[in-house]
């Protein structure tokens, strides 16, 4: 039996603006199991990025969590202290952030932020946290680190800041890393470079990872498991490759259709129609309806979470297996 | 760097041979001192004596030679007043100036820079609201107003504090000052305080910016995540960035501070620069004038050169130039 590192319920995280109350969390439930890569999926907007930062601690001013749960090894997050929170953050729950640009303080040295993040957490020499900086940059592709790490961020180039920042994620062997869309902002070839190395890294340390991601593809590389949010909830969820092969929410499907490789040449793309809906400005019932072919009358009151076989579930009224 | 610093060398030798043209045309194009220095009833020989003395009858460009060879000497003339170099006169008053301007600067960061990051750090809070309305005043209220404001308030209505004068100086490390002496740092406060709350508003306001602007970027939020202590965050990866623009602000001010210094010292008595240049424009004291602005423009490329120093030191960014290398 393996064991939940992470385990989420209800959890719901609001922001309070002129505009009104949005909730870009909305009760979502997620658990994350030891050495579990879980792909979390949306469009812009979706509550991707906040799950990350509400599990971190990291909702900033006007949004605050307001409900629901986040058990990390059965110790609740939302009760601990700021302190508390602080040592494990970093240490046994890291993050890794979408743009590799903004992520490195410019004003200060790489060996600087790589040192400071391990002194932050243990009584470390100098010396010998520069040794393990070095180690883990060179397990991450980067060529002569002793160099690097006596330059500025604006010396290196993007895929080596994010290399960087993996890097510091990885350097205290935390149990779970939040990656949020970490190889978006990289060219093809560096992102498929850098996923290889994570992989390897991870895989060998068993670390969990929530992998947040626009784009089921990287997902699909990456995931064992695949979490798809809709307006700040978990629409579906289940085994990466079920879910690719059966989708079963009509959001779901529609994402698929609209990958491009998996569309007929020579056809026009299908899209989903409509966009993502205003969080202060919810239709009533099952969000997705408007935008739904399949939605009736019944979609206007809130769908609960389906549990559809032992391992997959949807949030919806009509959920059917379609081959995509 | 060493290139850099050549090339700041240079230009600032373009800019001080343009102010020589612009002092000199200025100050001597204007006025007649003679009026002034001789008395009414003096014979027209006497008076033609005085311009020969002088040499105001040779022609403008002439004088102009003249006045720039001195200066590359050293000599900026011989106060018509005081009948000493002028550049003696000035040096001679700088100290209790440059004093003066240290502690106006002192008080500005030392008072300004916790207080900005204070506010920037709890947006809307009591605290912020409350020290962004007293520095709006900080920086609307005339300077002499709030001078005499400051003397009816601490000296005649408290009594607290002597209204003018340098008081009592004492000898530090081989320099006067009033800073050794109890007697004159009393007698400082009230300037060094006059001539510091706009700066002090002007800082309180840069570092509050500064520190709103970058405590929302990735990077901030990037040190969070990484477990860093709320000080280090602050101290180090919040401060470190808005640095940047404080110093240069910072140096850019000190000149000013030395040049306005002239409206403080003159409502306090202060026997620095500034006091001595308003008194030479009463007296049309041709050499004082110009020494002084000479001296000024001097202070200014020397602290705006550092400025670009201090700059390039602390962004790494700025130091080596260039593009960064993308990819």
């Amino acid at each position: 039996m393996r064991k939940l590192v992470l385990d989420i319920q209800n959890l719901t995280t609001r922001f309070e603006s002129a505009e009104g109350i949005a909730n870009a969390l909305d009760s979502l439930s997620l658990e994350i199991y030891e050495g579990e890569v879980v792909g979390l999926v949306g469009e812009s907007g979706s509550g991707k990025s906040m799950t990350g930062y509400s599990i971190m601690g990291l909702v900033e001013h006007p949004g605050s969590i307001v409900g629901g749960s986040i058990h990390y090894r059965g110790q609740d997050l939302r009760l601990l202290g700021p302190e508390q929170i602080r040592s494990l953050r970093g240490d046994r729950i890291a993050m890794i952030f979408q743009d590799p640009m903004m992520s490195l303080n410019p004003v200060l040295r790489v060996d600087t932020q790589l040192v400071e993040t391990l002194k932050a957490h243990r009584s470390i020499q100098k010396k010998e946290a520069l040794q393990r900086a070095i180690e883990l940059l060179q397990a991450m592709g980067i060529p002569s680190p002793e160099i690097r790490l006596r330059q500025y961020p604006h010396e290196l180039s993007g895929g080596m800041r994010q290399r960087i920042a993996i890097a510091i994620a990885l350097l205290l062997e935390p149990d779970l890393i939040i990656a949020d869309e970490p190889t978006t902002a990289l060219d093809v070839t560096i992102q498929a470079q850098i996923i290889h190395e994570f992989q390897t890294l991870i895989e060998d340390r068993g670390t969990s990872v929530l992998w947040i991601t626009h784009d089921l593809a990287v997902a699909s590389t990456m995931a064992d498991r695949l979490a798809i949010m809709y307006a700040g909830q978990i629409v579906e969820q289940g085994p990466a490759e079920d879910i690719l092969a059966r989708p079963m929410h009509p959001y779901t499907q529609g994402l698929l259709r609209s990958i491009p490789s998996r569309n007929i040449r020579g056809k026009p793309l299908q899209q989903i129609p409509g966009s993502a809906p205003s969080l202060t400005r919810l239709p009533s019932g099952c969000a997705f309806a408007p935008r739904c072919d399949q939605a009736t009358p019944l979609c206007e009151l809130t769908p609960p979470l389906k549990q559809i076989t032992a391992i997959r579930s949807a949030r919806c009224h009509h959920p059917r297996e379609i081959d995509a | 760097m060493t290139g850099f610093i050549i090339r700041r060398l240079i230009q600032s030798g373009g800019v001080i041979l343009t102010m020589t043209v612009v002092v000199f045309l200025g100050v001597y194009a204007i006025g007649n001192p003679v009026d002034i220095l001789i008395p009414d009833d003096a014979t027209a020989a006497e008076r033609d004596l005085a311009i020969q003395s002088l040499g105001l009858d040779k022609p403008l460009l002439t004088q102009y030679t003249t006045f720039l060879s001195n200066l590359l000497r050293g000599d900026l003339g011989t106060s018509f007043v005081y009948n000493i170099p002028s550049i003696d006169l000035i040096l001679l008053r700088l100290p209790a100036t440059l004093e003066l301007a240290f502690c106006a600067l002192f008080i500005a960061i030392v008072i300004g820079l916790p207080l900005g990051l204070l506010c920037g750090l709890r947006p809307g809070s009591r605290l912020d609201k409350t020290v962004m309305g007293a520095s709006i005043i900080g920086f609307s209220i005339p300077n002499f107003w709030q001078g005499l404001m400051l003397i009816m308030l601490f000296s005649v209505m408290l009594g607290w504090l002597p209204s003018t004068g340098r008081g009592e100086l004492g000898t530090v490390f081989g320099i006067e000052t009033s800073l050794a002496t109890w007697d004159g740092l009393r007698h400082l406060l009230l300037p060094a305080i006059n001539l510091s709350l706009y700066k002090l508003s002007l800082m309180i306001r840069l570092t509050r910016s500064g520190v709103r602007e970058v405590m929302y970027l990735d990077y901030v939020r990037f040190a969070r995540a990484k477990g860093l202590s709320e000080v280090r965050i602050v101290m180090v990866h919040i401060m470190k960035v808005v640095l940047v623009p404080i110093i240069t602000v910072v140096g850019m001010e000190f000149g000013s501070l030395i040049a306005f210094a002239t409206v403080t010292e003159t409502i306090f008595a202060w026997p620095g620069m500034g006091k001595l240049i308003i008194d030479s424009i009463m007296r049309l004291d041709r050499p004082v004038i110009a020494g002084y602005l000479v001296v000024i423009v001097l202070l200014f490329v020397l602290i705006n050169l550092l400025v670009d120093i201090a700059y390039s030191l602390l962004d790494p960014r700025i130091r080596l130039g260039g593009e960064p290398n993308d990819r």
